[in-house]
């Protein structure tokens, strides 16, 4: 009976492991399901919903925008290499340039050419501003460079479609001559997507090899291209600590047990966590966050911890039966992996997506690896061929291990070290929340950025002016008298400049009539050859759909409406008065949440200590079983305080690592306090073993150039060693323990 | 904005003076800086009177000013750095997005032009010659070649014989242009 449940809790491991293995191969085949928005640390719940909507839609509208200076030595070879740049863009299927808004942009300017302005208070069209729209119309039909046609003339005979379209010039941007060119235009999917990134990326470099020989350079600009860097580098990080970390695991495993196949089972079990988590994750999230993966890495720390003691009950046990090692291992496994998933299920309580998903990833992947360790990798484990020998090698670094006394001046002055760097940090304590620091931009790109915006491109800005009201016309009517408090030189692309409501359409129109065509018409069309009754005809009515980017900049939430105005050039203006406009600066609204997830990170620590004094209580059911907490208690407040004390700002991450840290940290001490329960020799080796797995997984995210990650892993490495100094503590009070309940 | 920049790419040859006494090879034709006078008459699709404006046309190192005199006051600057305009006296602005959102100095050659190197005509143009008749001359017939310039433009006709005497521009929507030049005080080109 016993065997048969042993046999259906394996079988239902590995059908678990299939399914998710399944997900994650139907989610990779659909295409790569991996983002790269800084974003995606931001809260997704809770605050001002439409202002959140807001920052989103703009964010996106931003990061679309893509653009490529050419420069050649000769205006033919510079307009060939812009136009292949353009046509291989395109040709990737989500890049949409800017000449096809110009056109739709157009088109819409005509439809409305009667209700529309370009000054933005339509008091300020006044009779002398309308004779020198006549004469400007005038100049265009005579000069040598007016850009006129007879149907445009007829329809339009103030050529105002013209006007409207120099003085709001919306999207695209100034093409610069002589030799050089500006590919510009929008990418219609994230560009924060690696699949998106690898698109645009591959089309680039392919039109790069073939035009740098001709002696054609390029300048970029856009969030894809800073993106892609980011990618790189995570890629980069992930590579280095994950192979460093595989490699060192599986050296220490060797070190340790002296067999391959343990190494290798530990490795599989790894793969087997990160599987199943991976899978669990992309059946909840569209996309996973290529942080994720770099934050993944600590599994390796974790779920090699059970293989260790797993394998180390093996020669400790010189091989007894399955149940009899489980009953070992089985409970401060269980304990380590309910305070671990507690301590990492916490992280999905900020609302934070990209925490969401570290905590599912490593929720399920040590769950599921918890799951593989009692019910498959211990009854696997038989006794080997050479398994004196193996036997002979434990004890030898039980040992070894005990040999080691640390002299007690030595354990008072490293006490004496801890305390007073605490109290420096204490005293130096310093936080780094401003998102623009956490990942600095390549210095390369960010000078042809420069030198395409020398160019004229505008991009699209990043701040924002946001206008909200219950019904659109509300909120167009905000946004236009907030535009009107704009300084001349505030630069920005306002949806009402296009599209105004309608009572401005009627003020327009009114103006238009009462300054230009009532007054100047008869006049204009006779100096232009028109027939002046066939001119003052009503004009024929002209539909036209509202150019996509448009579409972008506004959006309703829970009935609110909302339009967004991005700003290209702010000129210092601090924002408008009116009610419900405001200026949004994203980065500044991402690094107040961060803030606020910091200052709220020390009571997700206290409900996780709560939550693991219950766990441990509910185990344990003694009082001296809470010394096991002790550890890693003083761990997080050494690993918090001590960065400061070394000059390295604390961050969000550095209060998450904590989290996490509680969890590990509760895993050595557990694994001591049963030791000192059984007097047993094996747990101190396994416990250092596990330490150094630990550190050479998520203490190598110290390695990381991303700096919230590497706080992470220096929050990690300096509490791991601490956790491993002071795991002793319960052992200690487990002994007294065992001994007073003997006596 | 094309048929602009088709026309000035044209007019560039009207600022060629010929090489020898008798009609010259339009290839053969040098630089000359110095003022012309010019009638252009514009006919458009569907306005019922053509629309004629006169004034001179001046070559100058870096440029070409084009000053419109009947019925209004333009002067047009072109140069390397783009496109000004004046109206009536008014101060200089910049034509369209800053002057240089101007296809005229990407798809044209007007900065080779300005510069007298007409080496490059064929390059952007099929170049098809003729002879007139009466007055004897030349004619060049040309059509462009840049796919983007195409739905603008259909032709560009030049006639001359000591000179480019006349520049018609046949737009893909019916427009037409034509310009006639008459000789103004000129100079060589150093």
């Amino acid at each position: 009976m016993k065997l048969n449940r042993g046999l259906a809790a394996a079988l239902a491991c590995w059908l678990w492991l299939a399914a998710c293995c399944g997900v994650v191969g139907w989610r990779f085949l659909q295409g790569l399901p991996v983002d790269t928005d800084i974003q995606s640390m931001l809260p997704s719940g809770g605050g001002d919903a439409v202002e959140r909507a807001a920052i989103s839609s703009a964010s996106q509208a931003a990061a679309g925008r893509t653009a490529v200076l050419v420069s050649a030595a000769d205006e033919q070879t510079v307009q060939a290499a812009a136009s292949d740049l353009e046509a291989d863009l395109a040709a990737t299927g989500i890049f949409s340039p800017d000449r096809q808004d110009v056109e739709a942009t157009g088109h819409w300017l005509f439809a409305n050419r009667n209700e529309l302005l370009c000054q933005s208070d339509p008091s300020k069209f006044t009779a002398d501003e309308a004779r020198r729209t006549a004469r400007r119309a005038l100049a265009d039909v005579y000069s040598v460079s007016g850009p006129v046609t007879g149907d445009l003339l007829r329809q339009d005979p103030f050529l105002l479609t013209i006007r409207l379209a120099e003085c709001l010039s919306p999207v695209g941007a100034a093409q610069p001559g002589g030799t050089t060119r500006l590919v510009s235009g929008r990418i219609a999917t994230s560009a924060f997507r690696l699949d998106a990134q690898a698109s645009v990326i591959k089309a680039f470099d392919g039109w790069k090899a073939e035009w740098a020989p001709k002696g054609v350079t390029a300048a970029r600009a856009g969030a894809v291209f800073h993106a892609d860097a980011a990618a790189a580098s995570a890629t980069a990080d992930m590579t280095l600590i994950g192979t460093l970390g595989t490699i060192g695991v599986v050296l220490l495993f060797f070190a340790a047990y002296r067999t391959i196949r343990s190494a290798v089972q530990a490795m599989v079990l790894v793969a087997i966590g990160l599987a199943a988590g991976l899978g669990a994750t992309l059946a909840l999230f569209e996309t996973v966050h290529v942080l994720v993966f770099v934050f993944a890495a600590m599994l390796v720390g974790i779920v090699s911890d059970y293989a260790v003691h797993a394998l180390a009950s093996g020669p400790a046990t010189n091989w007894a039966g399955t149940r009899e090692r489980i009953d070992l291992v089985g409970r401060p496994i269980t304990v380590s992996m309910a305070t671990a998933v507690i301590g990492f299920g916490s992280l999905a309580l900020f609302g934070v997506p990209l925490f969401q998903q570290v905590a599912l990833l490593s929720g399920v992947g040590i769950a599921t690896a918890w799951a593989f360790v009692l019910w498959v990798l211990v009854p696997i484990d038989k006794r080997p061929k050479n398994a004196d020998f193996l036997r002979a090698w434990w004890t030898k670094l039980e040992d070894i291990r005990e040999r080691v006394k640390i002299p007690a001046v030595v354990a008072w002055a490293g006490v004496a070290v801890l305390v007073g760097v605490s109290i420096y940090g204490a005293m130096k304590l310093s936080y780094l929340d401003d998102v623009r620091a956490f990942q600095p931009r390549p210095a390369d790109l960010v000078a042809e950025e420069e030198q395409v915006r020398s160019a004229g491109y505008a991009g699209s800005g990043v701040t924002f002016l946001l206008s909200v009201g219950d019904r659109a016309q509300e909120a167009r009517q905000r946004e236009e008298a907030a535009l009107a408090q704009a300084p001349g030189a505030v630069r920005l692309l306002a949806t009402t400049r296009f599209d105004p409501s309608l009572q401005r359409r009627a003020a327009n129109a009114s103006a238009l009539r009462a300054n230009l065509y009532q007054p100047l018409l008869a006049e204009h069309a006779a100096n232009v050859g028109l027939d002046p009754v066939e001119a003052a005809a009503p004009p024929v009515s002209v539909s036209a759909d509202p150019p996509s980017w448009m579409a972008d900049l506004s959006g309703e939430v829970d009935g609110q409406h909302y339009l967004i105005a991005p700003l290209l050039d702010p000129a210092g203006w601090t924002g408008p008065t009116t009610q419900g406009v405001r200026l949004v600066d994203p980065a500044l609204r991402y690094s107040d949440a961060f803030r606020t997830y910091r200052e709220h990170a020390l009571m997700a620590l206290a409900v996780a200590a709560i939550c693991a004094i219950g766990a441990t209580l509910l185990v344990y059911r003694r009082l001296a079983a809470l010394s096991i907490l002790v550890p890693p208690l003083l761990a997080c407040a050494v690993a918090l305080l001590a960065p400061p004390a070394l000059g390295f700002p604390l961050t969000f991450f550095s209060f998450a690592a904590a989290l996490v840290l509680l969890g590990i940290g509760i895993d050595y001490a557990a694994f001591q306090w049963e030791a000192g329960l059984q007097h047993d020799r094996w747990t101190a080796v396994a416990v250092f073993i596990d330490a150094l797995t630990t550190l050479l997984s998520m203490g190598l995210l110290i390695l990381s150039s991303t700096y919230p990650v590497r706080s992470f892993g220096l929050t990690v490495t300096i509490g791991i060693a601490a956790a491993l100094c002071l795991s002793h503590i319960p052992r200690l009070v487990a002994m007294r323990v065992g001994t007073t309940g003997k006596t | 904005m094309i048929l602009r920049a088709g026309l000035i790419a044209s007019l560039m040859l009207t600022l060629a003076a010929p090489a020898m006494a008798e009609c010259a090879r339009p290839e053969e034709l040098a630089m000359v800086r110095g003022e012309h006078a010019f009638t252009q008459t514009r006919t458009l699709k569907g306005v019922a009177r053509p629309l004629v404006s006169s004034g001179t046309l001046e070559a100058q190192a870096d440029g070409v000013v084009w000053k419109v005199t009947k019925p209004i006051e333009i002067v047009t600057r072109i140069g390397p750095k783009g496109v000004t305009q004046s109206i009536d006296g008014g101060p200089e602005e910049a034509v369209g997005a800053a002057g240089a959102n101007n296809p005229f100095f990407s798809e044209t050659g007007l900065l080779d032009l300005l510069r007298g190197d007409l080496s490059k005509l064929d390059t952007r143009y099929q170049v098809a010659r003729g002879t007139r008749a009466k007055p004897e001359g030349w004619k060049l017939a040309l059509t462009p070649k840049s796919a983007s310039v195409t739905p603008y433009i259909t032709s560009i006709a030049i006639e001359g014989c000591m000179r480019v005497e006349s520049v018609a521009v046949a737009q893909a929507n019916g427009d037409m242009m034509r310009i006639d030049l008459k000789p103004g005080q000129t100079r060589a080109a150093q």
